[in-house]
């Protein structure tokens, strides 16, 4: 990343990213969360192509913004007394105990930086979905299947659940 | 003569003579790389964007007339000759209108609603391939760009149904997620079928290779694909999003004006963006027999398109409109096995050696057959329908002898 474009690309998406995160979390309104977190989607997204990686670009899009934060707002919506917005409570404090915590670590493991990928991250090629594609049902056919059949079960153990009891 | 055909070759090719204007550009001004790149991506925006606004207007007309045709009536043919100024007219009408915020409305969002409706229909169109090398945009994952994009817009249906703070909207916007959810499976799994035959994601290789129409390799797929789209672009027989008849007019009930045009404008461009998508993928996008050589190919697109879009209409104007339970098992039950078969026939297919693209076809046209079998011999039939009705009213006219008889004795 030397050149201008991408540099500031880069800056733009993250100060959106970090923006939106923090109004997920400071909005009153369950329903503007939802959308925030849309939006810190897409900019994730955005990271995505800002570092040549379009296949992971279009994934992102399609299932975190298309239909997770999707499924995300229909919950919102089915959720009872939602006019009210967030209830007070305490549990805040320990929330940013952990978050503190989380971020030290990270600043900690980031400054210590040593990233063997970030060297071969700007030698990614043009076009690496067909080595996505190779990747995935060559080497690691197994755990994708695996990770498939995890959210078959858990797909269908929320149909059991869900499903109303036959008297 | 040659000035003629010297000319022609830029109009034949408009990528050819935009990469001409842009090298011009920079020997004149000195611009540099990433500012010739930014006037190539908003040229191609804007290029993109012109096309699609005339064609809503074109649209907007041409369907109403078609179905005023189609319904043994006039449509529109008051304003100007032939009604072609209507649409100017309405244009005018809505831009005069006040835009009215509701009440309890979440302004910001209510706001924004519009706004997001249209940005993914118009995304779409940046990976269209208008000829063998002029496509907005040369993606790696075109195909997969175009539903990332186009998926979007079920977020904004949601906001406008939401922040309306009316029950209708919000029926309209709980619909619109649950239909737009389950048709972007089967539609998906038709496509995958189209990038298995191709072997690859990028539109503009998809089309360039089609020497047959993958329109006849892959009917399954483009039955699947085609209802699909009309469900995820909110068309008529699968419009219960906006149900005039149940949900007053769904999420956009409560906007008026510019912002229902926005909607209205939205609504048609993800419809023009799912015919040319169709187009692309199954019918070989810019080719047209030998009239390749000779029209440009940026015009047979169009016309293609434009010819998709027709069909559009068509089932619009024949279809009556589902009812929610209908399309919902009519997606699941239906659209998604089919899709499946076609996926695991196009892999079977693809596996044999010397003609992979024949077998597929072979494949795919003897499932539909059997499908088309199938569903035939399962429809009641209506001779022996009628034989029932014969026989049951003949019960009841004997019935009813009886009893007066009966009555009659005592």
């Amino acid at each position: 990343m030397t050149e201008l474009g991408p540099v500031i690309a880069f800056w733009v998406l993250a100060v959106v990213a970090v923006v939106a995160a923090v109004g997920v979390v400071g909005s009153r309104n369950l329903f503007h969360s939802a959308i925030f977190l849309t939006v810190v989607f897409l900019a994730v997204a955005g990271l995505y192509l800002v570092l040549s990686s379009d296949f992971l670009f279009g994934v992102q899009i399609m299932v975190y913004a298309g239909a997770i934060a999707v499924l995300i707002v229909f919950a919102v919506m089915l959720t009872h007394n939602i006019q009210a917005g967030n209830q007070e409570g305490r549990q805040w404090i320990p929330a940013l105990g952990l978050a503190l915590s989380l971020f030290v670590v990270m600043a900690v493991v980031l400054a210590a930086g040593a990233f063997p990928a970030s060297s071969t991250m700007a030698a990614l090629p043009e076009s690496n979905t067909t080595l996505i594609a190779r990747a995935l049902f060559n080497p690691y056919v197994l755990p994708f299947e695996i990770a498939s059949v995890v959210l078959l079960v858990a797909m269908i153990g929320a149909i059991v659940i869900a499903r109303e009891e036959r008297g | 003569m040659d000035f003629v055909a010297f000319y022609y070759q830029y109009i034949w090719n408009l990528s050819s003579m935009w990469g001409s204007v842009l090298a011009w550009l920079q020997s004149q001004t000195g611009l540099p790389g990433w500012a010739i790149y930014l006037v190539f991506g908003f040229g191609g925006a804007l290029g993109a964007f012109l096309w699609v606004a005339i064609s809503n207007i074109i649209l907007v007309f041409g369907e109403r007339r078609l179905l005023g045709r189609f319904q043994i009536r006039f449509g529109p043919n008051r304003v100007g000759p032939n009604g072609t100024l209507q649409l100017i007219a309405d244009a005018l009408k809505s831009v005069g209108k006040e835009l009215v915020i509701p009440a309890g409305a979440d302004k910001p969002i209510y706001v924004l609603g519009p706004i997001v409706a249209f940005i993914p229909a118009m995304m779409g169109f940046a990976v269209f391939t208008f000829g063998p090398t002029m496509s907005p945009v040369t993606m790696d994952i075109g195909v997969l760009y175009f539903q990332a994009v186009t998926s979007l817009t079920a977020f904004a249906a949601f906001m406008a149904g939401w922040s309306s703070n009316n029950k209708f909207a919000l029926f309209g916007a709980m619909r619109a997620v649950a239909q737009f959810v389950s048709y972007e499976i089967p539609l998906v799994l038709a496509v995958i079928s189209v990038v298995l035959v191709a072997g690859t994601m990028n539109t503009l290789t998809i089309a360039n290779q089609q020497t047959i129409v993958y329109a006849l390799v892959l009917p399954i797929a483009l039955f699947v694909f085609t209802i699909a789209s009309i469900a995820e672009a909110n068309r008529t027989p699968m419009d219960i999003v906006e149900a005039e008849s149940e949900i007053v007019a769904g999420y956009h009930t409560e906007y008026g004006g510019m912002a229902f045009i926005m909607f209205y404008a939205a609504e048609y461009t993800h419809a023009l963006a799912f015919g040319a998508m169709l187009n692309v993928l199954f019918l070989g996008g810019w080719k047209l027999f030998w009239l390749d050589q000779v029209l440009p190919p940026w015009l047979l697109f169009i016309l293609k398109s434009y010819f998709v879009f027709f069909i559009l209409i068509w089932m619009r104007a024949t279809f009556p409109r589902l009812r929610i339970d209908q399309l919902m098992s009519l997606g699941w039950k239906v659209l998604v096995p089919l899709a499946l078969v076609s996926l695991v026939l196009t892999s079977a297919g693809m596996l044999v050696p010397g003609l992979p693209l024949l077998a597929v076809a072979i494949f795919q046209w003897v499932a539909a057959g059997l499908i088309i079998l199938a569903v035939l011999s399962r429809l009641p039939r209506r001779t022996n329908r009628e034989e029932d009705m014969r026989a049951r009213r003949l019960a009841a006219q004997a019935a009813m002898t009886a009893r007066t008889a009966v009555s009659a004795q005592s």
